[in-house]
């Protein structure tokens, strides 16, 4: 029992500084990105592509609906308390401070945090990871960093699409259920919004960028040599990265309050 | 430079078994090494070892004079560059078109190119291997031969100083294994080092000066062509031909056939 609680922790604590080190490496490395006239520019561009612009619909839908869902619930409680106004700061905090952050990193982690790790996995199977070192290309400057770069970026630039659409899809409500002027909702809007309210939910989506890419590529070089292992990795990149971002988010929401 | 390649009481360990065990051997620059032995010997393993691909679990690699175990990002970067490997499963880059996978590493060592001097690169090494495909058809779509191919035009289209062949004219057919042959003695011809991985006695006889035999992760034999095809040891001799026989056809002795002064076939 005690061999293997050790072994264990050992395992554990192994990982970890695994982790770092990777984590440390790929920061290292991705300084040194924009300093040097490095092919990886390529595989940012098309990693911007896939994770930032062909995800826009599906957050543009996704935003919409939520906007949506929070005006209906909210007109329906709140003028009852007269307390109608706190929409706006209702929806700033949800979609600005929270879900916008929160979902968007959940889009970005199903569909690219998977296909990274799928796909670097695949890559370690087939020793195309061999063949890049082989030829000098180092992979963690030219696989991992610019997917690192694209995600974070993309994550961000999401966001920010979540929230105008999430913002015009709330007013789209308003028109069906309660009509307001376009001035006077967006006046009401931004009365509620703080230049703290964006610089939150902005740091917020940079930090998961960040944690989704990291997990996705550090979970997909651990595929060591079964195919069998491409889809279990595959699977720890998103239920890692996921949960750390909810942490991340927790650490940052409280640090927010307690400023 | 004595010595291209050093391996020193190399160990490779996979789930406690050991792939490579305690092997220690020196490649002589400038020549041709076949490394030969039964399949799952870990011959591929030596190879990558050799190369820094495969970290060792205990003792040391030395390549081109540098310990890969200590030596900086810096110079690892350049000796890459130096290098060229030819995987036995092609290992081509999936969702690259075969023009890409040709261009990336002379555009990632000599940023700048102009995209034609890249193409200038490796358009006459296509030439002379006779490949016709479609250049920008990804690896998937060519057949294993032609991936082996664009592989090796890969491997050298650096110009390197050393060559890894792991098994280089295995899924392509005569014109061209031919043809890479022809290649690979030029380059012999030239003083660069191979270490080259092969089951086919023709090319053994005509390429390597030196022969190491594995055996189950252990050095049986390593020494001049002429000193392994005569070794005593039964069990090089049983190694030779049932590694070497494999792949011949031709009804002759094993052993006269890796001899040069029996010439049993003419030059290619």
């Amino acid at each position: 029992m005690v061999e293997r609680v050790g072994a264990w922790v050992t395992s554990r604590t192994r990982d970890m500084f695994y982790g770092l080190g990777f984590f440390f490496l790929v920061a290292r490395e991705t300084l040194s990105f924009f300093r040097r006239r490095v092919v990886g520019r390529r595989v940012l561009s098309l990693q911007i592509l896939f994770t930032g612009v062909e995800a826009v619909g599906v957050i543009a839908v996704m935003s919409l609906a939520l906007g949506a869902v929070i005006v209906i619930q909210g007109l329906s409680l709140l003028p009852q308390l007269g307390q109608g106004k706190l929409i706006y700061t209702i929806l700033i905090i949800v979609i600005t401070r929270e879900l916008g952050p929160v979902l968007t990193a959940f889009v970005v982690a199903a569909r690219s945090g998977t296909a990274i790790a799928t796909e670097l996995g695949n890559m370690v199977i087939n020793h195309e990871v061999e063949a890049y070192l082989a030829t000098g290309i180092n992979p963690i400057s030219y696989l991992v960093v610019p997917r690192v770069i694209g995600v974070t970026v993309s994550t961000v630039i999401l966001n920010l699409y979540f929230n105008v659409f999430g913002l015009l899809g709330s007013y789209l409500v308003t028109l069906f259920t309660q009509p307001v002027g376009f001035v006077e909702y967006y006046s009401g809007l931004l009365a509620a919004l703080s230049i703290t309210d964006v610089g939150t939910s902005l740091i917020k989506s940079f930090i998961f960028g960040v944690i989704i890419s990291i997990a996705a590529t550090y979970y997909g070089f651990k595929v060591e040599r079964a195919p069998t292992e491409v889809p279990q990795m595959a699977i720890h990149a998103v239920g890692r990265g996921v949960v750390l971002c909810i942490i991340a988010d927790a650490v940052i929401t409280i640090a927010y309050y307690l400023r | 430079m004595e010595h291209a390649a050093r391996l020193k009481e190399l160990s490779v360990i996979y789930e406690g078994y050991p792939v490579l065990d305690e092997v220690t051997v020196d490649f002589p620059a400038g020549k041709t090494t076949v490394i030969i032995g039964p399949s799952g010997c870990g011959k591929s393993t030596l190879m990558k070892a050799a190369a820094g691909l495969v970290p060792p679990d205990r003792g040391r690699a030395e390549l081109l004079g540098f310990d890969l175990g200590r030596i900086s990002d810096k110079d690892l970067r350049s000796l890459r560059g130096r290098n060229g490997f030819v995987f036995q499963d092609a290992a081509l880059w999936q969702n690259l078109t075969v023009r890409q996978n040709l261009a990336l590493p002379v555009e990632h060592h000599n940023p700048g190119l102009d995209t034609s001097d890249v193409g200038r690169r490796f358009e006459p090494l296509l030439s002379d291997l006779g490949f016709v495909g479609q250049m920008e058809l990804r690896p998937s779509q060519l057949s294993a031969g032609e991936r082996k191919i664009i592989s090796f035009v890969r491997a050298l289209v650096s110009d390197p100083d050393i060559l890894f062949l792991d098994e280089p004219t295995t899924f392509v057919d005569t014109e061209v294994s031919e043809r890479i042959v022809r290649k690979l003695k030029n380059l012999h011809d030239r003083g660069k080092t191979m270490l080259l991985i092969t089951h086919n006695p023709e090319i053994t006889s005509q390429l390597a000066d030196y022969l190491l035999v594995l055996k189950r992760g252990r050095v049986l034999l390593f020494g001049t062509l002429q000193e392994v095809v005569h070794s005593a040891n039964p069990e090089v001799s049983a190694i030779l031909s049932n590694v070497l026989s494999e792949a011949a056809t031709y009804d002759t002795d094993i052993l006269s056939l890796l001899d040069r002064n029996s010439d049993p076939f003419p030059d290619m």
